[in-house]
């Protein structure tokens, strides 16, 4: 187990990533990632099934430690490992419950003790933990989350009453953690799955399923499963959220590319390989730089939230450290993680979509992976904020800030108006 | 040993108090006010910045640099970019030739070229495209023939910039036959000032003029080829990552996009909302190029050069340098339009230069396409 985030750790974790999804399983991924249509019933039973296999098999390579202390026996590698993660995951469209997950933890380090404690034993335990924080999906995502209604029981018992919409993939999760704000604190609650309080419906969305709307009407929770969120425990979840979300989403881009990329290498018109065509290898060529770039503005906003155990994460003045990371970032983390999203967003779209055309009618097929990719990318795109509403958020804070960028450029030469020398 | 972050940040502040102080603000502006047409001359700063051991800090101290190593560099090029002090002559001399000679030049060549250029005493620039030989460089046809203890050069080079100021060109030349494509070019330390040279001025577009270069039957010595005779092609191909890092595309437009973001900031009857997010949308793709820059960079350094890397960091800066240009006459409407030499010019008349530079970003070290084609050809090599 290393302490530190090497980039070593983040190599060997692609590298059992990569090993895990090439031999036999990947059938198990394709399979995760099939789904009937038509609103309201669960997941059919086989698909259920294999999500499960899948997790499993994911929790037991580690990927819930990766970012946990080791106090609370994790391996404090940070988001640098997270990203790896879910970039691997994106490649083989299958993000879900893992990115939940990992946001259901982020939001519990802010928990105080409970919800600590809360998120230790999840992890050990390997559960799954879907996030359910919007009553509907206009609002902006990072107002925070929606009213729920907490009702006082026996003792030591909450009844929580909550609507909630577009939650990802609750079908596949055992726990449910519904958040909110009560009497103006933000609030998370830990409902299981399967409490009878709780009704999950399938809504029929573009990316085949993985949306629900959750009721918790009087579902019945012991009071340890409450938990108060420190201020801006929301809004610091959420930024580390989006940045695993921005790396996933180009991992789907590239995993897009690379089955358009066999498709045409294979694929022969006018005589000819589809590949040797500028036109073709110059656009499969565009769609990778720009997926490029868009991971080195995620590996950037990596980097703004500092490595657990430094001096900055230390700062944070938690006696576990591990919630001191998740605390504490620099002021240009909140601009990094949603600038990183707005990018992968735009390129995962994009992307899918020009990789989709390049199989022509093909890639329409259901059984195919290219519309499948590209329907999973534009659901990702707008599931922590939609692009408008993400740059509003970055020239809001660009001005609060008053981030010039680059900070290093002499003011004075970016005066708006005059003929003068500049003044510095 | 890579520098440390403070050691970077330190050697980034004495660039800036340097190039930011009174009398070199003075200095160019007054540079930038100058009358049209020619060549801008290099500014006293460039000396200056010298002396201190600020132009190749990268460079190891004995040919005038610090020992600092890449990154360094990559600092004092943003640097010059984003205080506007003309960078051609520093990223020509310092960050392509002076790379060429510390990695394939001999000991005496280090010895002899690199210090007059670390200390901004003596510039270089590059001979390699012909009249008939752009991106398909491997057709140049100016000939390098044998002349006793030495050569003599014959040819035309086009479109190179800083010639008829620079001390040296870096000229490639076929030493093989007409023949020989890739494997018969040699590369030459062409003394500028030598007989036999000739260099005309071909007003542009830019802010700067390009310089047609004719070499009628110069006398070149041997201690002027660069590495092996008829190894040029494979040492430009080994320096071409230094060339394409896209860190100066990327200071460029920065520059621009302050200055469009302060006047957006600014305006007394606000700013709508579509341009302010376009101008978001541009500031993330300039973080977005800047971090490609600098991975690449920081590959570069350890000794990992990949041409697809590089490739696409050129490929994306410079795209993004073009689209904050094309922002400029949105953002400050007409007088945007405006130059340097008119005084009622938005941010001084930078908007309208950058229109007329950025689309050159795409074409100068390598083209778009000939980027795409390193890229698609990659691809090609993983799916095979």
């Amino acid at each position: 187990v290393s302490t530190s985030p090497s980039p070593d750790s983040v190599v060997l974790i692609r590298q059992a990533l990569d090993d895990y999804f090439h031999d036999r399983l990947r059938k198990v991924a394709d399979l995760a990632a099939e789904h009937h249509r038509g609103a309201g019933d669960d997941d059919t039973t086989a698909d259920r099934a294999a999500r499960a296999v899948l997790w499993s098999d994911l929790t037991d390579l580690g990927v819930l430690r990766y970012e946990l202390p080791v106090g609370l026996g994790g391996m404090e590698l940070g988001l640098r490992a997270a990203v790896a993660v879910a970039e691997r995951l994106g490649r083989h469209d299958c993000g879900e419950p893992y990115l939940g997950t990992t946001f259901a933890l982020d939001l519990l380090a802010a928990g105080g003790d409970p919800g600590r404690q809360w998120r230790e034993r999840l992890a050990r335990e390997g559960a799954a933990v879907a996030v359910a924080a919007r009553s509907d999906g206009s609002g902006p995502y990072a107002a925070g989350p929606d009213a729920l209604e907490l009702q006082d029981h026996a003792p030591g018992r909450t009844g929580v009453v909550a609507l909630r919409c577009f939650v990802h993939a609750p079908a596949t999760c055992r726990e449910l953690l519904l958040v909110g704000t009560h009497d103006g604190r933000e609030v998370a609650v830990l409902v299981p799955r399967d409490d009878p309080g709780v009704s999950v419906r399938r809504h029929d969305d573009l990316g085949q399923g993985d949306l629900h709307t959750v009721v918790a009407l009087g579902a019945r929770v012991s009071d340890d499963r409450l938990v108060l969120l420190a201020e801006d425990g929301f809004a610091t979840a959420l930024r580390r959220a989006r940045v695993r979300q921005a790396a996933y989403l180009l991992g789907l881009a590239r995993g897009a590319v690379e089955v358009a990329l066999g498709h045409v290498s294979r694929r022969s018109q006018f005589g000819r390989s589809l590949l040797d065509f500028q036109a073709t290898g110059f656009l499969l060529a565009e769609q990778r730089m720009r997926i490029e770039a868009g991971l080195a503005l995620v590996d950037e906003a990596v980097a703004a939230f500092p490595p657990v155990g430094s001096a900055a994460g230390d700062r944070a003045g938690d006696d576990d450290r591990g919630v001191g990371a998740v605390r504490c970032a620099t002021p240009d983390a909140a601009v990094l993680a949603a600038e990183a999203l707005v990018l992968a967003s735009e390129t995962a779209v994009r992307a899918t979509r020009q990789a989709m055309h390049l199989h022509g009618a093909a890639g329409f097929r259901e059984d195919r992976a290219g519309q499948r990719y590209y329907r999973r990318a534009v659901v990702a795109s707008v599931r922590f904020g939609t692009l408008s509403e993400l740059r509003r958020e970055i020239s809001d804070l660009l001005t609060r800030l008053d981030h010039l960028f680059p900070p290093t450029v002499c003011p004075a030469l970016a005066e708006p108006t005059g003929n003068g020398p500049p003044r510095c | 040993v890579e520098p440390t972050a403070a050691t970077l940040a330190s050697l980034r502040n004495q660039v800036c108090s340097l190039l930011g102080g009174p009398r070199v603000r003075a200095e160019l502006h007054q540079l930038r006010t100058r009358p049209p047409g020619g060549a801008p001359p290099l500014p006293r700063a460039y000396r200056e910045l010298g002396a201190r051991r600020l132009l190749a800090p990268g460079w190891p101290a004995v040919f005038g640099g610090r020992g600092l190593g890449l990154a360094a560099s990559v600092v004092v090029t943003e640097e010059l970019a984003h205080h506007g002090v003309p960078g051609n002559a520093h990223t020509l001399s310092v960050d392509i030739v002076g790379q060429v000679l510390l990695s394939h030049g001999s000991a005496e060549q280090r010895g002899r070229y690199l210090p007059p250029i670390a200390r901004g005493e003596a510039t270089a620039s590059v001979l390699y495209t012909e009249p008939e030989a752009g991106s398909d460089l491997a057709a140049l046809t100016t000939s390098a023939l044998r002349r006793g203890a030495g050569w003599q050069l014959r040819g035309r080079k086009s479109y190179s910039v800083t010639s008829q100021t620079a001390t040296w060109g870096l000229c490639a030349a076929r030493t093989g036959g007409p023949e020989s494509g890739v494997g018969g070019i040699t590369l030459f330390l062409v003394d500028l000032a030598a007989p036999g040279v000739h260099i005309r001025e071909v007003p542009t577009a830019l802010e700067e003029p390009f310089t047609e270069v004719v070499l009628d039957g110069v006398t070149v010595p041997d201690e002027q080829v660069v590495g092996p005779v008829d190894a040029g092609w494979a040492i430009l191909s080994a320096c071409l990552p230094f060339e394409r890092t896209g860190v100066d595309l990327a200071a460029k437009a920065r520059r621009w996009w302050s200055v469009l973001w302060r006047y957006a900031q600014r305006r007394p009857d606000g700013t709508d909302q579509a341009t302010v997010d376009r101008l978001v949308d541009l500031h993330i793709r300039l973080r977005a190029g800047r971090a490609l820059a600098r991975r690449l960079v920081d590959d570069l350094a350890r000794g990992n050069t990949d041409d697809s890397a590089a490739a696409t960091s050129k490929w994306f800066n410079a795209q993004v340098a073009i689209d904050v240009a094309d922002m400029g006459p949105q953002v400050a409407g007409a007088s945007g339009l405006l130059s340097r030499h008119d005084p009622e010019a938005a941010g001084g008349g930078l908007l309208e230069a950058a229109v007329r530079e950025a689309p050159g970003l795409a074409v100068s070290a390598g083209t778009a396409e000939i980027m795409l084609g390193i890229v698609a050809a990659r691809l090609r090599e993983e799916v095979e």
